[in-house]
């Protein structure tokens, strides 16, 4: 069977080039999307500070629940700290030679005169075994005053032992005496600068003195890893730790690899996702669209004698072979658009430029395996009815459009995709942030598969509608009318790219302008603050500055925003699951001054003590009303219980939920932003000169006010959309392959009609304004029907966030969109017609198919 | 007639000025065809030739009707509705004048084909073993068909068969062997014509 398989797909090469290219291109995304995947699962830099140490100790910083399966847990934002009591401990071991416990301080080192200050890594001299790092000039720090800088650092600022430098902690800046410079034992600099501290400076300098970031560990001799890491975890105890060992240390010595890994498993998660929907959906199209444009072929082996199981086995040995043909070949491809998109993500400044894709032959396995899984399936299903059909039917059918009624279950199935579209719809009123405005383009996705699936049922009235004014152009109109009508299955298949092209594009564009204006316009009215004083690398403004801000005479209201996120368990049907939300902690006092955030219901002055205050989406979420306790995770995994004393509107703008300085305590970093407003006495001048002069005074704040907040927030938005956009572009590249594809295939099997044409006396002009015709049919029905399908539920997102039916964003899109389809349709019918129409009809009408 | 690969089909295709020859002058009444630029030649054919072929002759997607009525409609021409109806009533399709092919049996299909052959009035009928993929029965009434348009309707009806007996409907049968005229028959019977095409086919 394989033989003959293979001898027709050599004889029908023209024919199979198109379902070849489908597949290929499938294969080449879902292998990219596994890379990329692969990539946040095992990607590494080299380890640096901790390259001499042979375990390193963390807190469990993913937060599962209780009889939750894998996929309930969360990354949790705060670093969860051991207590320090844990290093004498570990110290005592007999496996363990040396360990020190290191806090990860961000500081930002002033750079001469001009220049922003640099973010640095601080740390205690004691950790500098766990690299190893040694004094090359001067001496290490033997003070609480001293620091020693890494070589490249100190050539960088151009100072030497002896001189002094500025460090920057909590924005507040101290004057450090360099003691020496030091550098790596066996690596060079690396990522970016380090300085090292005293041991108590460090621990004075620490958010919790007495817990460390990570313990790093050096091993007594002869120790194996797995010994240690068992006597480590029992050694701990009640506290959850990780161990890491070997290169896998990377991980807690740049907490921005981490963050880098995480966002590339998530965009893997929705572009994999949606690459992997789509080229299924893709393939299983393009092979029917093969499969009815040679059932001629299958009737006549029908018909001489081949029982429905030879032609299932043909058809799918056929799959088979062109489908792992195709798969391998693929894989290279997939691999150049995975490095591809890996260097826009780079470009963008979202993942680190040191941090490479893992290549393994995992994704590529996994890529062929699923397309040929695919295939055959898909291969087998549209096979099914040509191969039961009665021989002598068979033939019959086989030279006209198919006329008998499209099966029933495409219909139970195509109403089941529109419920299951209208309640994806509807997420965006039940959560309104970006996980919510998603729904929006999941249900463009269902209502195009919809549309797929109703296929000729649907576009019977529409292609009646449309092709009435056609019949009066005398030749070429009527053809083209007779012919749309004609063969609406074929119609069908040949539309759903370009729909999908069509509406898929549209949805995830506006659904990104949509979230960015909606992000803007909150900020714009929830910002009331008169200034808003940044902190930039300095990890975060301390107690002292906000009180000193607090003291200035000119300020009235001073509300410091610690951003972080709280996560809530809460019970799905029963099985637990985590809602995780953006959160605020802010200052209650004076609060209403700085920020509007849209009150719904509470009061905000409620919201001191062991309080939240929720976006109502969210609260109703978690099926909370104001006045109840809520049982909450704060950023460092920490359970507490508080009181929801009010729900609000602007939760894209602002944050999904805001608590008191004091339920955060010391779980959250300090804050990064200060909003400030005037005192009623002060003209808005006043307040401008004196924070101006304030800030002044400390190298790491900046003065801002509330539209640079607001473009904050715009541009983070942005980059999201930019980091959204980049994989939808590589998705519609592939819909474009498809497009072509699907059209190209269709027109070149239809050379014998052409030729008959040619035969009894149509001019060549006339056979191609008919096919023109047609693409224009087919263009206006994709059009119609892909704006239908996006704009339903952007109609419903843009209501719930915008306040408006018609979704922001710019109008040149759809006519780009619109532009490049009619574009790449026109060219997909008239091209193959044209070159079908070379052939001379003698020959054309003698073809097989 | 002739054997296979006896060059008939393209003897057809030469006088319908789909094909064009090596050499040598094809004629159509007073025109010289092998002058003529493609877009003449679609014009001539559709005005002046009918066509008939072996199977698959009509497109899927129009009834019958429109089928029927293509070649006018190709050039612009009104129907004439008395010769229209003349022409389909003599193919015996006036009741499935809006049925599609898919909807038809073989013989009637070809019936259909020979009255879009005969609707522009033209002055040659081309058949292409035009009964090779019909019963006897429905070849009997295509053929006597084709005839009646000759000798009622004043065609000239040229038809490439394999068969004996459809040739002998025929006024004049020609025989062709390795692309040459070999021989020629007046008022052919079945029987005379077995005779000459075995000693064609044994040369």
């Amino acid at each position: 069977m394989l033989e003959i398989a293979r001898k027709t797909l050599r004889a029908r090469r023209s024919a199979s080039v198109g379902t070849f290219i489908a597949l290929m291109c499938a294969t080449a995304l879902i292998t990219a999307s596994g890379v990329l995947a692969e990539s946040g699962l095992r990607s590494s830099v080299d380890p640096h500070r901790y390259a001499g140490a042979d375990a390193v100790v963390g807190g469990e910083q993913t937060l599962r629940l209780p009889g939750g399966d894998f996929t309930v847990s969360e990354r949790l934002p705060e670093p969860v700290r051991l207590p320090a009591d844990l290093v004498g401990e570990l110290e005592n071991l007999d496996e363990v030679d040396t360990a020190a416990g290191d806090h990860h301080l961000s500081l930002a080192v002033a750079a001469p005169e001009g220049q922003d200050p640099l973010p640095v890594s601080g740390h205690g001299w004691d950790t500098a075994p766990l690299a190893p790092f040694a004094p090359q000039e001067g001496t290490a720090p033997e003070r609480a005053g001293e620091v020693a800088l890494t070589t490249g650092l100190a050539e960088d600022l151009g100072v030497g032992p002896g001189e002094t430098v500025q460090l920057v902690s909590g924005a507040v800046p101290e004057e450090y005496r360099v003691s020496g410079t030091v550098t790596h034992q066996n690596a060079g600099d690396s990522r970016g600068g380090s300085v090292f501290l005293h041991p108590e400076e460090a621990d004075r300098l620490a958010q919790e003195p007495d817990a460390y970031d990570a313990i790093g560990i050096v091993a007594a001799p002869g120790v194996e890893a797995d010994e240690l890491t068992r006597a480590v975890e029992s050694a701990a105890e009640q506290t959850p730790v990780t161990v890491h060992t070997g290169d896998a240390v990377n991980r807690i010595e740049f907490s921005e690899v981490d963050e880098a890994r995480g966002l590339l498993l998530m965009i893997s998660g929705s572009f994999g996702g949606l690459a992997v929907l789509i080229s299924l959906f893709v393939v299983a199209g393009t092979l029917a669209l093969s499969v009815n444009a040679r059932r001629r072929e299958l009737a006549v082996l029908r018909a001489i004698g081949s029982t429905p199981g030879q032609i299932l086995r043909m058809l799918g040995a056929e799959a088979l072979l062109l489908s792992l043909t195709a798969g391998l070949l693929g894989c290279l491809p997939g691999v150049l658009v995975a490095r591809a998109m890996h260097a826009a993500f780079e470009r963008l400044g979202v993942l680190p430029p040191d941090l490479p894709l893992v290549i393994g032959p995992l994704p590529m396995v996994i890529a062929v395996l699923l397309i040929t899984l695919t295939s055959l399936i898909a291969g087998v299903a549209v096979a099914l009815r040509p191969a039961w059909s009665n021989p002598a039917e068979a033939m019959r059918e086989s030279n006209s459009p198919a006329s008998e009624p499209p099966a029933r279950w495409r219909g139970v199935a195509g109403m089941v995709c529109v419920v299951l579209a209208a309640s994806a719809a509807m997420t965006p009123v039940a959560l309104r942030n970006d996980l919510g405005a998603a729904g929006a383009s999941s249900a463009a996705l269902l209502l195009v598969i919809a549309v797929a699936l109703l296929g000729p049922v649907l576009l019977r009235p529409l292609v009646e509608l449309l092709v009435r004014p056609l019949r009066r152009i005398r030749v070429s109109g009527f053809l083209a009318a007779e012919s749309a009508g004609a063969d609406l299955r074929r119609l069908g298949a040949v539309l759903t790219p370009l729909v999908l092209a069509v509406g898929f594009t549209l949805s995830m564009v506006h659904t990104q302008s949509v979230l960015a204006g909606a992000v803007s316009a909150q900020v714009e009215r929830g910002i009331e603050a008169d200034a808003v004083v940044t902190d930039t690398g300095s990890g975060g403004a301390g107690p002292g500055v906000v009180e000193d801000l607090a003291a200035l005479p000119q300020t009235s209201a001073v509300t410091p925003l610690q951003e972080t996120r709280v996560v809530v368990p809460r019970s799905v049907f029963g099985d637990p699951e985590l809602a995780s939300f953006s959160a605020w902690g802010v200052e209650s006092e004076g609060l209403r001054e700085n920020l509007d955030p849209g009150l719904v219901e509470g009061d905000l002055g409620e919201l001191t003590g062991a309080t939240v205050a929720m976006e109502r989406s969210g609260a109703r979420l978690i099926g909370a009303d104001v006045g109840e306790e809520i049982d909450i995770r704060l950023g460092d995994g920490t359970p507490t219980t508080v009181r929801l004393v009010a729900t609000y509107d602007r939760g894209l703008g602002l944050s999904e939920a805001m608590l008191p300085r004091e339920a955060l305590g010391e779980h959250t970093g300090p804050p990064a932003r200060i909003l400030l407003s005037a005192d009623e006495e002060a003209a808005p001048e006043e307040l401008e000169a004196a924070l101006g002069s304030f800030t002044e005074r400390y190298p790491t704040l900046q003065l801002t006010d509330k539209d640079e907040f607001a473009d904050g927030a715009r541009a983070e938005a942005d980059l999201a959309a930019w980091v959204n956009l980049i994989g939808l572009a590589v998705i519609l590249g592939y819909i474009a392959i498809a497009v072509v594809n699907s059209l190209v295939m269709s027109t070149a099997a239809r050379s014998r009609e052409f030729a008959l044409l040619r035969m009894i006396g149509a001019t060549r002009r006339q056979v191609l304004s008919a096919q023109r015709w047609e693409a224009c049919v087919i263009i206006v029905l994709a059009i119609l029907l892909g704006t239908v399908v996006a704009a339903l539920p952007l109609a419903v997102l843009s209501l719930v966030f915008l306040g408006s039916p018609v979704p922001a964003g710019s109008p040149l899109v759809y006519l780009a969109v619109v532009a490049l389809t009619a574009l790449l349709g026109f060219c997909s019918v008239v091209l193959p017609a044209r070159s079908a129409l070379r052939t001379p009809p003698t020959e054309g009408i003698g073809a097989v198919d | 007639m002739g054997p296979s690969g006896s060059g008939k089909s393209t003897f057809l295709h030469c006088a319908a000025g789909l094909d064009r020859p090596t050499s040598g002058e094809v004629w159509l009444g007073e025109t010289e065809l092998s002058g003529l630029s493609e877009n003449r030649l679609t014009r001539l054919r559709r005005e002046r030739v009918g066509f008939v072929f072996q199977a698959y002759n009509l497109l899927s997607a129009l009834t019958v009707q429109d089928n029927i009525t293509m070649p006018l409609r190709l050039s612009g021409t009104p129907v004439d509705q008395e010769w229209a109806e003349h022409v389909v009533e003599r193919v015996g399709l006036a009741e499935r004048l809006h049925h599609r092919p898919a909807e038809l049996s073989g013989g009637q299909q070809q019936r259909a084909a020979i009255a879009r052959a005969l609707i522009t009035r033209p002055e040659l009928v081309l058949a292409d073993e035009p009964t090779g993929a019909l019963d006897s029965r429905s070849g009997a009434q295509v053929l006597s068909l084709l005839q009646e348009s000759a000798e009622n309707l004043g065609r000239t009806v040229l038809m490439v068969t394999h068969d004996p007996v459809a040739a002998s409907y025929a006024q004049n049968v020609l025989f062709l062997a390795d692309g040459e005229l070999v021989d020629a028959i007046e008022a052919p019977t079945p029987a005379v014509v077995s005779e000459r095409m075995s000693g064609i086919g044994g040369r």
